[in-house]
């Protein structure tokens, strides 16, 4: 016992029934008062939300606010934030411009994360046409993709506040540049439970040899109970690490084990009432049936040809394909929430692996294919219609070259934009083939239909049937949510 | 003394002559130059007649007897402040945009105001000026009147309260509790819209009317029919007025009555004149869209194309979202008991939200959903199931039996399963049904026809069935909306110049 506590005992020793009657009853009649004038507190949505769950059952199944349009979510990051130019956006001015020293007027009060001085400009480094029955442009490094943008929303104004890929990798998946915030998978899978028990409710796929600059926290859960964070899967190996049985360990074994242990759970349950330990018996129950589940969703060999051949999947591989599959098999099977990531789009010029006329286009090539694969499939399926499909980076790329060398450099790339960037997002409850937000004639930020992410994020949140406001959790004396104070449904692409 | 009381009658004179004379007329800017001193001009003689009140209570409470002498000069200085107060009030009046009870009763009591102070004076020298000591008559009459001056004071500063910031401004903030004591709805529902049928109720009368009747119809109706225009009746509004008709269908941008709205305000032929409550934003833009709707008097709320901005105008108003489909319905949520009896076979089973009535039925256990025992959870929440998944179990043309009964279903998942063509003819009743699901079954072109009477099925999924683009194609005939999906495959991308090729 410290200091502390044991002063505070002896403070407790003399606080006699007098005094607590005394207290109580001026509370008391406050209370009575307050209600008796209409202002009597009612209890916080978030607390009855957190009152009603089952310990021992986290991810059950819960109702959303109102009826939802989509009931799932594929994620798909293009970490290093792919540049919107030479993808999207289309800018004839600016390949005129090409090579001009930027004006000053752009440069004055803006800061770059490496452009230092007056760079110049830098034109398309792509070239562009309209296609389908929308119009919408994409350029040729996308020639998979063009064929569905009649099924997908573009969001060509999007802006964030970070030019840093960690912080602004942050702000996409947990609504705050600042650690200690859940993602928007945990929150979603607080929001509804999964419709899978044997399997993880937010899967986790990472490919481009590189993890996420922000480290887990993009897909952790923050304050929210840890077994709503996100469970990273390897499409190589063991699927989830330290899942499967040590050698000489019989699965039978393994079962005898795990009752014993919450057996003992169970006792100390008895005797000290802590509900986590619950939650604990929950979970070593999870973990023993995704010993069987896990390994069977996550074996792509059992997938036809055809499907190989439409992904160009190669199975034993740890590549973005791979995981486009996966995402499709995991939703299938009712997970809530595959959050994929892919390095290596960040385009700085500096070495061939970033720069736009090299790494670039090995980049759009990895994932133009498996990216329309996975919405054809999605579609054909059936799941588009409950799924929603997300791609983007966390920021943007600006109009200007970024020379961070000034040396005669044969490769090409942008700097950090947080001004502008295009994000697309189809399936349910989205207006298909629709571009919302347009940028001015050089790409250098957005004119009209602009979109934060925290816009995004409630627009997301909105589809899946909540009320970015209302879903939220007690934590430190208030009720945090995942677009913060902030965030506006984009109300015109929904369909 | 005579010199003083004589002016005040010359003034009150004056005063009578024009409340008489004016009215709500069209006053040059001068009138209204000299009607804006009303408000400067009004709270002074309020304080300096209730401070004669103030001393006059004092001196017959006994130990302020010398300040007598000071009530008459107190009473002349509040008499003529009173005058000159509603001489600026008349002027201002003229401008207009006022509630005309709320204004004709403050101008009386206005001018009353004026004349009781004028009378308190003339009472106060007279029994100052005689000799002998003032009678007990002469005592109560003057209190009496000294009490009309302080309820006339009362009443029209609250009456003029009411034209400055509205009817209702003194309850507006009042406590919730209180409210409700005097029988007011509580604060948040106030600029709500209450609407009996959302449904039914058409979006003129439900909007448009209300807006004209606020902010038009004092001017454009049958009594005052200013620019021959009446904007009270649909028939007013498609007649128009002197400037021809008011709307134009389909085109707000050529309708007057939306030119004059978005005229700047100093304009002459801005409406409503500049003076007058003026239309918000909110008010121009709802009728805006109206017209550009088709300015349609039978269009209801629920058929209306609701743009974003109108979404957001209707939110404000507290308008949910309109409700269509078998949200539209009045169902009772399902017994607690039904629901877990469903359970019990093996199927999960989730409200589809917080408030709502409607069930989503989801098969985790493949051989749970094909046997009997299913079709016997459901018969009890037939009017519930709004989604049922059955993808991937034994499901067969038996289940389907049981999911005809599911009257409010919008959404069936059916693939993967033992279904056949003769199953398809128990889904003819769902006349809600939006989605439906039979990839990987054994549905041919025979199938196809138990479903063109289906008025609501959007999409329908038939990869790896045994269907025909030609099925495909007749069963578009009955469901032009109906889209339909055969399966995708990821062709080799089109080069540029094959494209080009064919643009040539």
């Amino acid at each position: 016992m410290n200091l502390h506590e044991e002063a505070n005992q002896a403070h407790l020793r003399h606080v006699t029934r007098r005094h607590f009657l005394r207290t109580c009853t001026t509370g008391l009649g406050a209370m009575a008062l307050a209600s008796l004038a209409g202002c009597a507190p009612t209890p916080d949505t978030a607390v009855r939300r957190a009152m009603q769950r089952d310990v021992t059952d986290p991810l059950a199944l819960h109702p959303p606010h109102f009826a939802p349009k989509a009931k799932r979510v594929i994620f798909l990051h293009m970490a290093g934030a792919p540049s919107q130019l030479e993808l999207f956006d289309y800018k004839p001015t600016l390949a005129r411009l090409d090579g001009e020293r930027c004006p000053d007027s752009l440069l004055e009060g803006k800061r770059f994360a490496f452009i230092r001085g007056v760079p110049k400009m830098l034109g398309p480094q792509a070239t562009f046409r309209q296609h389908g029955q929308s119009g919408a442009w994409v350029s040729n490094h996308l020639p998979h993709l063009a064929t569905m943008v009649d099924d997908v929303a573009f969001l060509k104004a999007m802006y964030t506040d970070e030019f840093n890929h960690a912080p602004a990798q942050l702000l996409v998946h947990t609504g705050s540049a600042r650690l200690g915030r859940p993602s928007m998978g945990s929150w979603v899978t607080y929001g509804l439970g999964t419709e899978n028990e044997n399997l993880p409710a937010f899967v986790v796929l990472l490919s481009g040899g590189v993890a996420p600059d922000a480290g887990a926290s993009v897909y952790g859960s923050g304050f929210l109970p840890t077994v709503y964070q996100g469970v990273q899967c390897r499409s190589k190996g063991d699927p989830v690490l330290f899942l499967s049985d040590p050698d000489g360990l019989s699965r039978d074994l393994r079962r005898r084990s795990i009752e014993a242990i919450n057996r003992i759970n169970a006792h100390q349950h008895q005797e000290v009432g802590d509900p986590e330990i619950l939650t604990r018996i929950a979970q070593y129950e999870m973990a023993f049936r995704m010993q069987t589940s896990v390994p069977e969703a996550m074996d792509i060999n059992d997938e036809p040809d055809y499907i190989h051949t439409m992904y160009g999947t190669a199975p034993g591989e740890t590549s973005f394909a791979n995981n486009c599959l996966l995402a499709r098999r995991l939703v299938e099977r009712g997970v809530r929430f595959v959050q994929l990531f892919h390095w290596g789009w960040d385009s700085h010029g500096a070495g061939a692996s970033e720069a736009l006329n090299a790494g670039f286009l090995d980049r759009c090539h990895e994932t133009d294919r498996p990216v329309t694969a996975l919405l054809k499939d999605l579609k054909q399926r059936g799941l588009l219609d409950e799924t929603l499909v997300v791609w983007g980076g966390e920021f943007g790329r600006t109009p200007m070259l970024e020379n961070r060398t000034g040396l005669d450099n044969p490769y090409v790339g942008r700097d950090h934009h947080s001004d502008v960037f295009t994000i697309w997002i189809a399936g349910g409850g989205v207006k298909a083939g629709i571009t919302h937000g347009e940028t001015d004639e050089i790409g250098y930020t957005g004119v009209s239909g602009r979109v934060h992410i925290h816009d995004l994020q409630a627009t997301i949140l909105h589809l899946l049937g909540f009320d970015h406001e209302r879903l939220t959790y007690p934590f430190q004396g208030r009720a945090f949510r995942l677009t913060d104070v902030h965030g506006k449904v984009v109300r015109e692409i929904l369909a | 003394m005579k010199k003083a009381l004589f002016s005040l009658i010359v003034g009150l004179l004056i005063l009578f002559v024009m409340l008489l004379t004016t009215g709500s007329g069209s006053p040059t800017d001068f009138d209204l130059f000299l009607g804006r001193f009303h408000p400067a001009l009004v709270h002074l003689p309020i304080g300096i007649l209730l401070v004669a009140v103030l001393l006059e209570i004092l001196t017959r409470s006994g130990r302020f007897g010398s300040y007598s002498k000071a009530v008459s000069a107190v009473l002349f200085v509040g008499a003529w402040g009173a005058i000159l107060a509603a001489f600026a009030g008349l002027y201002l009046a003229q401008g207009g945009g006022y509630d005309d009870w709320t204004l004709t009763w403050h101008k009386r009591l206005g001018v009353l105001i004026a004349v009781l102070a004028a009378g308190a004076y003339w009472l106060k020298e007279r029994t100052r000026n005689q000799t002998h000591r003032e009678t007990q008559n002469q005592r109560r009459g003057f209190a009496a009147v000294l009490a009309g001056l302080f309820l006339a004071v009362a009443l029209a500063g609250h009456l003029g309260g009411e034209l400055t910031h509205g009817e209702g401004y003194q309850t507006r903030y009042m406590p919730d509790a209180l409210r409700n004591l005097a029988g007011l709805p509580d604060k948040e529902d106030l600029g709500r819209l209450a609407l009996e049928n959302p449904e039914e109720a058409t979006t003129y009368a439900a909007l448009i009317q209300p807006i004209l009747d606020d902010r038009c119809v004092a001017c454009h109706n049958p009594n005052k029919t200013k620019g021959g225009l009446l904007l009270d009746t649909q028939e007013g509004l498609l007649e128009g007025g002197d400037d021809g008709p008011a709307v134009v269908s389909g085109r707000s941008e050529e309708s007057v009555l939306i030119q004059r709205i978005w005229l700047p305000l100093a304009h002459e032929d801005h409406m409503p004149p500049e003076g007058r409550p003026q239309l918000t934003i909110a008010e121009a833009e709802l009728i805006r869209w109206w017209i550009d709707q088709g300015a349609s008097f039978e269009q209801t709320l629920a058929e209306a194309e609701v743009t974003p901005t109108v979404q957001t105008i209707l939110d404000g108003y507290g308008l949910d979202e309109i409700r269509t489909g078998i949200f539209a319905l009045d169902v009772s949520p399902a017994d607690s008991t039904d629901i877990e009896a469903l359970r019990a076979v093996g199927v999960s089973v989730t409200p589809l939200a917080e408030e709502e009535p409607f069930l989503q039925v989801r098969c985790t256990n493949p051989a749970a959903c094909a046997g009997d025992n299913l079709a016997g959870a459901l018969q009890a929440v037939t009017a519930q199931v709004a989604w049922l998944d059955l993808g991937r179990t034994e499901a067969s043309d038996t289940t389907l039996e049981a999911v005809s009964r599911l009257e409010n279903l919008t959404r069936l998942h059916l693939e993967q399963t033992r279904v056949t063509d003769a199953g398809l003819a128990h889904l003819k009743g769902l006349q809600f049904l939006e989605y439906l699901n039979l990839y990987g079954t054994a549905i041919t072109d025979e199938g196809l026809q138990h479903l063109t009477d289906l008025p609501e099925l959007k999409a329908l999924y038939l990869w790896q069935t045994d269907v025909t683009e030609a099925g495909v194609q007749s069963l578009q005939q009955a469901l032009p909306d109906l889209d339909v999906n055969l399966g995708l495959s990821l062709d080799p991308p089109t080069t540029q110049a094959s494209d080009e090729a064919e643009e040539s």
